[in-house]
């Protein structure tokens, strides 16, 4: 035994009602604390709500108290913030029907916490409802004609998720305290269900004395002392592990863009590349929005494709000013680039409704376009591009940036060369500047 | 994040669901870190409770909300401004909440550390109340305008001896912190509790703690009331929007002063506490306020509140996309006209200044 204290013993007599068993799962608790000898700073305790979640003045280590059926998530955070603590946790079994989700993957991520479950099979402290542990038959206030569910087996549950330790007796089996440093000294998540007797309610309606609890295990197949035991690594240990390679390494840092190039024109131009999923409608924006930027230019990308991103419709509005750019949306683009039905499909409506001041270019096999704005046919051929599935757009898009005087070869050249990759960015620079020289021909 | 925070001694997870990813973070926070969560619209509905708690309890935490077009799951990835009242009222209690709101990515930075400063400061959550055109918006940003992010203070108990971890001495002050792990007891609760952070239902304790949460908010509105002027001289309309909506009404107002009318705009970055002193500012004088949103009005309400007497307007989109000048400029109306400028930008285009946006801003520091 230690020096260290956890529990105040001028705080007892314990509030619970005359016959309750929740003081034998304190005093437990006081126990293995001692036996464990961890100074009490280093100790906190998560209560949930419930009757036993009025236990926190009793203790002399930190106590923390929350919502119903969330302590098992603020002891995953005080886990995760400061892994020197020991975390123990108090619920009932109103709580881990509530949180039970919680319970599970904090048990299937194997988060180093220990977990007692004052199981009196009802929720004691609100007049007696059912609970998920209340056996089949039992009477409660929400289950007067008994109970028509199955309860649920609660150190089962964290051994299906594979936690390290599941652990059930009765509140009145000597082997507790031993149970719950066991609990606490196995590293990962750790359960012990402790089956208690709710003298307000549960035995009450139910008629019951302390041997129920017996019978009923007994009648369930249930075993008693440790049926959990696994050899598995905790989260936290995983998680640090992982993050080795990462540890002292620099946080990512854009590269500014700097203007390089002398801007080409004034005002406002916006742009709509509508294309379809594997055309590379997105990284051509970004190349064309960079190319902008190095230009002079402030731009504003907005892409759209479907949730299922390897399918359907991509396209992406560009709007370049001369200073910030205000609007988000572009109503009516002054230039459309099409390159697939796809794209067209979803923007039918607005080109339809494109003033002739605007410029549609499409690819030959789109034609005809409804809409009122000039139509431009992009020659595909001409340009290299046939048969150049992921590169159609870049190689449109470059001639269209040349034929509208959006920006200049040397721009886009130079954002083609931003991508990182290599294999890439060489291909990008190949179809840039073979569209952009091979639609100059014969102009 | 994931691979972002570990190289700094940080922590990322992806919880279980929004309801665990505040309850790790509120946690967390309590243990001395720093913590930031981010959702939208259904996930700011599983974060309800656990912001009553982190309010009770006294959590600095900095929450970002995405909105996109609700109720429910809505328009996964359609644009709207529709939770503006739902991030005062998004829990029990009715307590006052800090909501600030960017405008652009730049603004979006800036306020990010103005939300981690205030709540630390003031020991609450504070939400970040963004739109998913903005956040999944890329647009240039002027570097000049970064500056590094500083670590909150939070105000650390200074004496020695037993803890007690929600003494004040008036209503307005914000208690000692100390983490749970200190090396003397920590008691945090967020059921009613006294000073000692035990539970107590004595009416004039209850009381007490109650009028406290609130009031050390209340305290610092002034503070609070971040916006930004944009005053014409001999204005009569005066247009007061945030978020995406301000940055329509910007295009809107540009547009009206090119054809020489005059016309005044305040952008509100501090949504919650209402900017009260700020909005009747910008308003003396006018006779007409517009009030753009990507809603049905839900702000208007408010700026009727402050201003009774004056005509507010609203112009309201709901169909995922931003308002368009367009439509902000209808409802106008006729207005003082002076002097044609087709090339003067208004007069602060977007954050400007070499360290930052804050020097265009009232409130702050």
């Amino acid at each position: 035994m230690t020096a260290y204290t956890y529990s105040d013993p001028a705080t007892k007599p314990y509030p619970f009602c005359p016959g309750c068993s929740h003081g034998f799962v304190l005093d437990a608790l006081s126990q293995a604390l001692g036996k464990l000898g961890v100074p009490p700073e280093r100790i906190a305790l998560v209560t949930d709500i419930g009757c036993i979640g009025i236990s926190d003045k009793h203790f002399t280590i930190h106590t923390f108290h929350g919502l119903h059926g969330r302590s098992v998530t603020y002891a995953c955070g005080l886990k995760l913030a400061r892994p020197e603590l020991t975390v123990v946790v108090l619920m009932g079994d109103g709580a881990l029907g509530i949180g039970g989700h919680h319970f599970l993957h904090a048990a299937r991520r194997n988060v180093d916490i220990t977990v007692l479950v004052c199981n009196n099979f009802n929720f004691g402290m609100t007049g007696g409802q059912h609970s998920v542990t209340t056996p089949h038959g039992a009477v409660t206030a929400t289950t007067s004609e008994g109970n028509f569910e199955h309860p649920l087996d609660v150190v089962g549950l964290a051994g299906v998720a594979q936690a390290s330790f599941g652990a059930r007796c009765l509140f009145s089996d000597k082997r507790l305290p031993d149970l719950i440093e066991d609990g606490i000294r196995t590293r990962g998540f750790s359960v012990v269900d402790i089956w208690e007797m709710c003298t307000a309610y549960f035995f009450k309606r139910n008629k019951v004395k302390v041997s129920y609890l017996q019978q009923q295990m007994e009648a369930l197949g249930l075993a008693t002392g440790v049926v959990v035991r696994r050899d598995r690594p905790d989260y936290l240990s995983q998680y640090l592990a992982g993050c080795v390679p990462l540890a002292g390494k620099p946080v990512v840092k854009g590269t500014p863009l700097e203007v390089e190039f002398p801007a080409t024109a004034r005002g406002r131009r916006s742009v709509l590349l509508a294309g379809k999923a594997g055309q590379k409608v997105r990284s051509t924006a970004i190349l064309l929005g960079r190319a902008g930027v190095l230009s002079g230019w402030w731009v504003t990308q907005r892409d759209d494709y479907p949730v299922t991103v390897m399918t359907g419709h991509s396209t992406a509005e560009l709007v370049f000013e001369d200073r910030p750019v205000h609007e988000l949306g572009v109503e009516n683009p002054d230039i459309v680039v099409l390159t697939a039905a796809e794209g067209r499909d979803v923007v039918v409506d607005r080109l339809a409704g494109l003033p002739a001041t605007s410029v549609v270019y499409t690819v030959p096999d789109l034609l005809p376009v409804k809409t009122n704005a000039r139509v431009e046919v992009i020659p595909v051929a001409q340009l290299g591009l046939e048969r150049k599935r992921t590169q159609v757009v870049l190689g449109c898009t470059a001639h269209v940036a040349r034929q509208e005087g959006l920006v200049g070869l040397e721009a886009l050249v130079r954002a083609a060369r931003l991508e990182g990759r290599e294999e890439i960015s060489g291909e990008n620079v190949e179809t840039v500047r073979g569209a952009w020289e091979l639609g100059g021909l014969g102009q | 994040m994931m691979s972002e925070l570990p190289k700094v001694g940080g922590v990322a997870i992806q919880g279980e669901d929004e309801i665990a990813s505040m309850g790790m973070c509120i946690a967390a926070s309590m243990a001395g870190r720093r913590v930031l969560t981010a959702t939208s619209g259904p996930g700011m509905s599983l974060y309800s409770e656990s912001i009553g708690l982190a309010i009770m309890g006294e959590v600095p935490l900095v929450i970002v909300n995405v909105q996109r077009l609700g109720p429910a799951t809505g328009g996964a990835t359609t644009g709207a401004e529709g939770d503006v009242q739902f991030v005062q009222w998004v829990t029990s209690g009715g307590m006052p909440m800090v909501v600030l709101t960017p405008r652009d990515v730049a603004t979006s930075y800036w306020l990010t550390m103005e939300a981690f400063r205030l709540s630390e400061k003031l020991r609450i959550p504070v939400i970040l109340n963004t739109a998913k055109d903005l956040a999944q918006t890329m647009e240039t940003v002027d570097v000049a305008w970064w500056r590094k992010a500083e670590v909150a203070p939070r105000r650390e108990r200074k004496g020695s001896g037993p803890f007690v971890p929600y003494r004040i001495d008036s209503l307005r002050d914000v208690p000692e912190f100390l983490p749970v792990g200190a090396d003397v007891q920590v008691r945090f609760t967020t059921s009613m509790h006294d000073e000692r952070g035990v539970l107590t239902k004595k009416p004039p304790k209850v009381d007490r703690t109650f009028r406290h949460l609130a009031e050390k908010v209340l305290a610092c509105r002034d503070e609070l009331e971040l916006v930004e002027e944009d005053f014409e001289q001999g204005a009569e309309v005066l247009i007061i929007a945030s978020g995406l909506s301000a940055r329509s009404s910007m295009a809107a107002v540009e547009r009206m002063r090119r054809s020489g009318a005059r016309v005044s705009l305040l952008t509100l970055y501090g949504v919650w506490p209402v900017p009260e002193g700020a909005i009747r500012r910008a308003a003396a004088g006018m006779k007409r306020v517009i009030v753009p949103e990507m809603n049905l009005g839900l702000y208007k309400r408010e700026v009727e509140r402050v201003l009774p007497g004056v005509e507010v307007c609203g112009v309201n989109r709901v169909d995922g996309e931003p308002l368009t000048p367009e439509q902000i400029l209808g409802l106008l109306g006729p207005m003082p006209m002076g002097p044609k400028d087709p090339t003067s930008p208004i007069g602060p285009i977007g954050p400007i200044g070499p360290i930052g946006p804050i020097p265009t801003l009232r409130g702050s520091r």
